[in-house]
């Protein structure tokens, strides 16, 4: 395979690892990417990923704008939590402070056909090439983050300028609650979605007690969730200490097929989801979970999950950020559910 | 006050300790009563101005280190990082999910002397400024705390 030489116009005006790209292709004006021995290319409908095993190139073929939702995602949650499986072929691992990507590895046949390849890389260098694709692939018009509907077909042609503002829209972090002074800002600027007219727009009155005054918040998750501009990107709502509430508007597929490295809380707030469970090492079908408005589940720490909903609902993800759980997890020294029936 | 405890090197497979921020609800009544106080020493077993850190050479050029000041899940986690003569301090907090930027001990993404990656979720921060300016906490920085180079001695500095 020829190797592709770093090439810094594809890089960011900051200091980061350099990203190996090609020029751009005559035809369709798309680069091509390396990352280790895995090889992206794109055309105008498809991603071609291909990796070595048993003496030959092997390739996987995907829809272009599903390969950059999921890269989106992937991109935007920092490698997340555990697996992000593109699909049942590709994917990556966070090792958290390197990531390993695959492909084939959790796709049973594949793997046991040896026709399946990890590789690992330091952090910083897989996600820059990682926005890197993102930069070079996503066209003018299209947003890895909206909904089909809001977003079109822009995705598809040869390249036609990009959206840098899309995948680079600012994220905000909060340090407690939104709407405390000095923590992340409420939304109010934001549009309400347009499946979520219905939703009171009104924040709680706070009565404290003597002495408690100025010391009590409260904000109205409902309408600061209405005002999402993304789909399937969870953000932080409350922190305590290593718990997490991390609230996120749903349409359409979740563009990525999580393998859990911890349990993960689904408490469904409107709406449904329409969840396909299976086994993360082999992705075989294990449960299906359609929660409504008011469900909780708890999603176990051996299986990856992918949702779908046909209206845009609210869901809250609860997360415990431990540190130490993959490896507890991993050790067997804790049962990968919650709960024993 | 409890003194400086300098987090001990990792061991092959040693995983690292817990505790991270205060995020509890005395944090919480803490930023509403908008003290003039920096919102690192409102946190609990936040150091003393002048309280002695470490030696410069325990934090090797380039590098990063981590102090622990008090016990238990509340203790204080101070970041030290180093560049040529040069060293930062800032509170082992990233803004984005609240947890510490390494997940083992003493083991940070560093890149070339400038940068460092939370390794949970990339985001990065510059050295000279803790300024995130890539990830997803872009725009935040991580909460500075002073410090005083003296006789090749780092100590808490004045706010």
């Amino acid at each position: 395979m020829a190797m592709l030489e770093p090439n810094v116009a594809t890089a960011p005006a900051k200091t980061s690892p350099p990203v190996k790209a090609s020029a751009p292709d005559p035809r369709t004006h798309y680069r091509k990417f390396e990352l280790g021995q895995f090889l992206f290319e794109r055309d105008e409908y498809f991603v071609t990923i291909t990796w070595p095993a048993k003496g030959a190139r092997q390739q996987h073929c995907m829809s272009a704008d599903a390969f950059l939702r999921a890269l989106m995602r992937d991109v935007a949650w920092g490698f997340f939590y555990g697996w992000v499986n593109f699909d049942g072929m590709f994917g990556s691992r966070n090792l958290y402070g390197r990531v390993e990507f695959f492909a084939g590895r959790y796709n049973e046949a594949y793997h046991k056909a040896g026709l399946s390849y990890v590789e690992q890389f330091d952090s910083p260098i897989a996600m820059e090439t990682c926005k890197a694709m993102l930069r070079d692939w996503c066209n003018a018009g299209f947003d890895p983050f909206a909904a089909p509907a809001e977003t079109g077909a822009t995705w598809a042609g040869v390249k036609n300028g990009d959206n840098i503002a899309a995948i680079e829209r600012f994220r905000v972090a909060t340090k407690r609650m939104p709407g405390i002074p000095g923590d992340s800002p409420l939304r109010d600027e934001l549009p309400v979605n347009r499946a979520f007219a219905d939703v009171a727009q009104d924040e709680p009155e706070i009565k404290a007690e003597p002495g408690f005054e100025g010391k009590l918040h409260a904000f109205n998750l409902f309408k600061y969730l209405s005002r999402s501009d993304v789909t399937w990107n969870p953000s932080v709502t409350s922190v305590c200490r290593e718990s997490l509430f991390c609230p996120t508007t749903e349409e359409y597929i979740l563009p990525i097929i999580h393998g859990n490295d911890r349990v993960e809380w689904f408490i469904q707030l409107s709406d449904e989801i329409d969840w396909e469970v299976a086994d993360k090492e082999t992705g075989k079908p294990r449960a299906r979970v359609l929660m409504k408005p008011g469900d909780v589940a708890a999603m176990p720490a051996d299986i990856r999950h992918q949702g779908f909903a046909t209206k845009r609902s609210m869901l809250l993800v609860w997360e415990n950020a431990r540190m130490d759980l993959p490896k507890l997890y991993e050790s067997g020294k804790l049962k990968p559910y919650p709960v024993e029936f | 006050m409890v003194g400086p405890r300098p987090d001990p090197l990792p061991r092959p497979g040693e995983v690292g300790a817990e505790g991270v921020s205060r995020t509890d609800a005395a944090l919480a009544v803490d930023v509403l009563t908008a003290s003039i106080e920096p919102a690192w020493r409102q946190r609990e077993g936040a150091p003393a101005a002048g309280t002695r850190v470490c030696d410069l050479e325990e934090v090797p050029d380039g590098s990063a280190r981590e102090f622990h000041f008090g016990e238990g899940r509340d203790v204080f986690r101070l970041l030290v990082l180093r560049s040529g003569g040069k060293v930062w301090g800032y509170v082992n907090v990233c803004p984005h999910f609240s947890t510490p930027l390494n997940t083992e001990s003493n083991k940070f993404i560093l890149f070339e002397h400038s940068r460092i990656y939370c390794a949970t979720h990339c985001a990065v921060f510059r050295f000279e400024d803790g300024y995130c300016e890539d990830g997803p906490c872009a725009g935040a920085s991580l909460e500075r705390v002073p410090l005083a180079l003296e006789a090749s001695v780092v100590s808490i500095g004045i706010d």
